[in-house]
């Protein structure tokens, strides 16, 4: 187990690497010479020279990829051109409010559409099962926007049930502005995912093998959640991780509404002040959260499918 | 006289489609004994699968359901039992096993906890027991070294060790009657002949009532007693081997019969290659069947009468034990 672990690892490696060229080529190419975003229309060449020295736009590009590899395994990507702030230093400061209100939404997300799509696949062609396919359908159609704008509207400020937006990082204050995007959040995502987890254990009641289980003499609730559950497992796992990197940036539109300092409003704003280093670290984050996951959903695999070999 | 151990009486299995009611199974009766072997032969969809699935009560529902008739096993009729009644003879006092040795294993349970789930279930015996149960039931089907096995996932097995697994689940309890829906099918010529001796084996010891089904007119040749025919959801013709092989009377089983391929010589020796007779035309749709018989339309020796009336399933000869029934206008 452990062997296989190491050498998944080590298989990231090279992907980790390619990740890396592709952020490194596109920012080189879209990007353009950062230092007239720096110094503005009126810099002088001395001015330039500088600045272009100072943050090694002069090396030649293979240098400069070998910079930014440096960046990424000692988690210094230099200052921000916007704050002149150490990004490092944004990223440790924005992990904790994002954390804060995304770790709890994904997990009561999770457990609650796994549960709905257990109940409603159990109860397939029932009416419960179609109210709630409707409901999902309902709530997938309507933007996470529309939710922001109608719970600041009508529970914060009309019923004030919660503040409009604002951040407070002491506990228990914290709570009191992080509630809202969280239901929000939930709501929003709930909808997308009782549908693929219905679906995916769906797909296995179909399988030959539950017509052997029920052959057997096995009771439904034993074919279903003994049977078909730990089937479905594959694509449940396969969801769940893949969602993981997304929810730093699924969290954009919640924490600048509600003014959460969190990563997602970081990279909102350097993507307002094209701040190229802060956006750049930004990408090589997620990017590199995606590869982890992928990992860590290999390595769960192994747990829950026999046919996935150690070897 | 053989021992009666399985009686369905006038079956209609119907599937409710968009098109309308498709009738899979309509007004089908045989009796399965104990010991002896019973075929259902005939061509894909002609209703041979819903039957034995009729009898467990494995239709899914909907769009399928069960419209009449009984299926009686030791003087109970199984289609008024409850879902825990029924639970109880599946697996226990009926099995089966399916055409597709492939998929019909769960992929993420060993196969030994598999055979234990049944033997636990059914009799009650500790996961320990069940298991050392199981082992003896892999060694019974030829399973080698039976105690390391038990512990492997079934795409650790062959199609065939695979079909031998589902074989010694269906038999861990000692069912008096074994479905098996096609059970070579899927397999290897050698393998199918290794499963159909190992099940007529274990039929010698045990003495259940088999009912095989299957397309393979050679197999029934071989292993069965008695055959039945199906087209189109009907019974067509039903009697002793011997006598539907050495004296078919209804044209759609001679049709079969005649294209199975047999190996003749010619006058000096040769291997004859004929081409393989065929029966012209497919299968009718089932929600627009012809009025009258339902095979008038492929039939060579089609009457005005067919066209008219469907005729009864009637007697046409006494061949002990079995009464030889066909159905089929035609003075034969």
């Amino acid at each position: 187990m452990l062997v296989y672990v190491v050498r998944k690892l080590l298989s990231t490696i090279p992907t980790l690497l390619g990740v890396a060229l592709i952020v490194f080529i596109l920012f080189d190419m879209v990007g353009g010479d950062p230092t007239y975003q720096m110094l503005g229309r009126h810099a002088n060449a001395q001015q330039i020279q500088e600045v272009r020295h100072e943050y090694g736009f002069d090396q030649p590009q293979p240098i400069q990829f070998l910079h930014y590899l440096k960046q990424i395994v000692t988690f210094d990507y230099g200052r921000s051109y916007a704050t002149r702030q150490p990004i490092s230093q944004m990223i440790m400061e924005g992990v904790g409010p994002s954390l804060s209100l995304m770790i709890p939404a994904f997990l009561i997300t999770t457990i609650l559409s796994v549960s709905i799509g257990l109940m409603v696949a159990y109860f397939r062609g029932r009416a419960i099962d179609r109210i709630v396919v409707i409901l999902c359908v309902f709530g997938m159609s309507l933007p996470m926007l529309a939710y922001i704008l109608f719970g600041q509207y009508f529970f914060a400020f009309k019923l004030g049930w919660f503040p409009i937006s604002g951040y407070e990082s002491a506990w228990p204050d914290r709570l009191e502005f992080i509630l809202m995007p969280m239901i929000i959040f939930v709501i929003v995502s709930l909808g997308y995912d009782v549908r693929f987890y219905r679906t995916a254990i769906l797909e296995e009641t179909t399988q030959d093998y539950v017509r052997t289980a029920r052959a057997k003499g096995l009771s439904e609730p034993v074919v279903f959640f003994r049977h078909v559950l730990k089937n479905s497992m594959v694509p449940i796992l396969t969801n769940v991780v893949i969602e993981i990197p997304m929810l730093i940036l699924g969290a954009f539109l919640l924490e600048s509404f509600f003014g959460i300092p969190g990563l997602g409003s970081i990279t909102i704003d350097a993507v307002h002040n094209s701040d190229f280093p802060v956006i750049k670290a930004m990408t090589t984050l997620v990017a590199f959260l995606y590869v982890l996951g992928n990992l860590t959903t290999d390595i769960l695999y192994t747990l829950v499918d026999p046919r996935v070999s150690l070897k | 006289m053989d021992e009666k151990v399985l009686e369905v009486k006038n079956l209609c299995t119907s599937f409710f489609t968009e098109g309308g009611e498709v009738k899979a199974v309509d007004d089908v009766s045989f009796c399965a004994y104990a010991g002896k072997t019973l075929g259902i032969v005939g061509e894909s969809g002609c209703g041979k699968s819903v039957t034995s699935l009729s009898i467990m009560r494995l239709i899914p529902e909907p769009p399928g359901r069960i419209r009449s008739g009984q299926v009686l096993y030791q003087g109970r009729d199984l289609l008024t039992l409850g879902t825990s009644e029924m639970r109880a003879i599946r697996g226990n006092e009926i099995s089966m096993i399916f055409q597709e040795p492939m998929t019909s294993l769960n992929p993420v349970f060993t196969i030994g906890y598999q055979v234990s789930e049944a033997i636990r279930l059914h009799q009650g015996l500790s996961w320990k027991d069940a298991y050392s149960r199981s082992v003896e039931m892999f060694e019974l089907v030829g399973i080698p070294s039976p105690s390391k096995r038990v512990h492997e996932y079934p795409h650790q097995l062959s199609g065939g060790m695979r079909q031998r697994v589902m074989i010694a689940m269906a038999l861990s309890c000692d069912p008096k009657v074994l479905i098996a829906d096609e059970p070579t099918t899927a397999l290897d010529v050698t393998i199918q002949a290794q499963i159909l001796d190992l099940l007529r084996d274990l039929q010698q010891k045990v003495g259940m009532a088999l009912v095989l089904i299957t397309h393979d007119l050679g197999v029934v040749a071989e292993v069965c007693d008695e055959v039945v025919v199906m087209y189109a959801g009907r019974v067509v013709e039903q009697g002793g081997v011997r006598e539907i092989f050495k004296n078919p009377k209804m044209p759609y089983t001679r049709g079969l019969l005649r294209s199975t391929p047999t190996l003749a010589t010619d006058s000096i020796g040769h291997i004859r290659r004929d081409r393989l007779e065929t029966i012209p035309g497919i299968v009718p749709n089932l929600l627009s069947l012809p009025e009258g018989c339902r095979f008038q339309e492929r039939c060579s020796h089609v009457l005005d009468v067919c066209k008219g009336v469907e005729p009864e399933l009637r007697e046409v000869g006494e061949e002990a034990p079995r009464a030889h029934l066909i159905r089929c206008a035609r003075d034969i």
